[in-house]
């Protein structure tokens, strides 16, 4: 079975149940945008599907489960999660950022010039440590990172945050050109409803650690 | 007679630089003050001592030494470290890593006993002064294959990645409990090195490592904590004013030595916080 299942999914911090019975499905190919208020539990499901928060129920992908495993096997599954918190290694140069990310030494120069096709501007920073790049410039790294890992599932938590308005736009049609061209299937969570809807195949409102309402594409 | 105390300032320099380099490595992938690192690098010294009485010639002793303290290093992280670092608060490491500078010198008094053992100079025929600059090129040329290794192949920089930012490393796929396993490790390697290009001067006993622990603490904090070439350079400071300021200045001589790390670290936390090269957070200005 392709894709993304999760059924019941259930995440508390310490006595707070933040997730409470999360069902959702996010197909071959796939974009599905979660939206919904402040604290809905948004987050909280992202990091419980990358393993940083431990949680109870079904989440399999490609048929395989993934739940109590840890960050770094769910990664090696090729399930990538770019946080909020930006996702870089601050003194670490935007090459070696890469590097970290690439699959293998021996391709690393042509991965750099595969990535360079969706994100240009990362080529004239390769030697500059990553943590001097500007917000918009380390969100683009670490989804690029991200990308060369050539991840099944990328898990993108507001990557629109703090950009400029062009800057959005250019990050937007860099995800859905990276989802239209190499298939990555992705889950976005983003409050910026109207753009993130555009490249999005469905959509989930969560409210109170709970799907309140799914869309597909032809509702809206 | 300046050049010789210069020298000799130099070589115990390097011994402190060496265990000054292994607190950073360890406080570095774990976020630790490994307080037992001195007593580690004593185990290994009298490994090393083991080896040499029991007729293994020194340059064969001192790999096996170090790929001994190693493993150690490596199975101290597994066993304690990784239980611990995930306690509530900051205490219960620095606890766990002084009952085990505790236990680590009880077992070593108990298995060799407390007398002073000679231990061989990795250049007995050399003058004092020139072992002691030999011994301090030997730090130099580990230290520096050991910055290669870090600064130029691909574990190095998952090394330096989970150094950065363990979540996200972990997060990329990088299996950061066992890299966290081989910063200890190398880092108990580094101060077995400080153990066996001290012990020749120091004589080899339980407490050898507990004065030396003060000097590499006092580097560490002079070259700033985050900073493994501000720690070599702290332990040559450091091994050189010591020896100068024992020589030279009368009222410290050789009893108020001890003293002069710990005006050192007093001086660095009141003037230079972050140390000499402690490195500020790399953000864009």
């Amino acid at each position: 079975m392709s894709g993304l299942r999760v059924s019941g999914l259930r995440a508390e911090y310490g006595a707070a149940r933040v997730l409470h019975g999360v069902d959702l499905e996010v197909g071959e190919a796939e974009i599905a945008v979660l939206t919904g208020p402040n604290g809905a539990g948004k987050t909280t499901l992202l990091r419980a599907l990358s393993g940083l928060v431990r949680a109870r129920g079904t989440v399999t992908l490609d048929g395989v489960r993934l739940l109590g495993r840890r960050p770094e096997e769910i990664a090696r599954l090729g399930v990538w999660h770019v946080t909020q918190e930006g996702g870089t290694f601050a003194p670490l140069t935007v090459r070696e950022n890469l590097r970290v990310g690439a699959r293998s030494g021996r391709h690393f120069a042509a991965d750099l010039e595969w990535l360079f096709g969706y994100f240009p501007v990362l080529q004239a920073h390769l030697s500059q440590p990553a943590g001097t790049l500007s917000g918009g410039e380390q969100r683009l790294l670490a989804i690029g990172r991200a990308l060369l890992a050539r991840p099944r599932l990328l898990l993108l938590d507001e990557p629109l945050r703090g950009l400029a308005p062009r800057a959005e736009g250019v990050l937007f049609q860099a995800i859905h050109a990276i989802n239209r061209h190499e298939g990555t299937m992705m889950i976005i969570v983003e409050h910026h409803v109207a753009t993130a809807l555009r490249i999005a195949h469905r959509s989930y409102v969560v409210e109170s650690g709970k799907i309140a309402d799914l869309r597909t594409r032809w509702r809206w | 007679m300046f050049f010789q105390q210069l020298a000799e300032g130099l070589g115990a320099g390097a011994g402190y630089a060496a265990l000054a380099l292994a607190l950073v490595l360890a406080y570095r992938f774990t976020g630790i003050v490994n307080f037992a690192q001195g007593e580690l690098a004593l185990l290994a010294t009298y490994v090393a001592w083991q080896l040499v009485d029991s007729g293994l010639p020194y340059w064969a002793a001192l790999p096996v030494t170090v790929a001994v303290a190693f493993t150690a290093g490596m199975l101290t992280e597994r066993v304690l470290i990784r239980r611990v670092e995930s306690a509530p608060g900051p205490i219960s490491p620095v606890v766990a890593t002084i009952g085990l500078y505790v236990l680590v010198n009880a077992l070593a008094a108990l298995v060799w006993s407390s007398a002073l053992r000679a231990f061989p100079s990795p250049f007995p025929d050399a003058p004092a002064g020139l072992a002691a600059l030999a011994a301090a090129g030997l730090a130099g040329l580990v230290l520096g294959a050991l910055a290669l290794v870090v600064r130029h192949t691909g574990l190095g920089l998952v090394m330096r990645a989970v150094a950065a930012d363990p979540r996200t490393a972990r997060l990329s796929g990088i299996r950061v409990g066992q890299v966290a396993a081989l910063g200890w490790g190398a880092a108990s390697a580094v101060g077995a090195l400080s153990g066996v290009l001290l012990a020749p001067s120091l004589f080899l006993e339980p407490a050898m490592m507990t004065g030396v622990l003060v000097y590499a603490f006092a580097a560490a904090v002079l070259g700033g904590f985050d900073s493994a070439p501000g720690a070599v350079a702290g332990g040559l400071i450091v091994g050189v004013t010591e020896t100068l300021c024992g020589t030279y200045l009368a009222f410290v001589g050789a009893d108020l030595k001890i003293a002069v790390p710990l005006v050192l670290i007093v001086a660095v936390l009141l003037l230079r916080p972050r140390g000499l090269f402690g490195t500020a957070p790399v953000e864009r200005a």
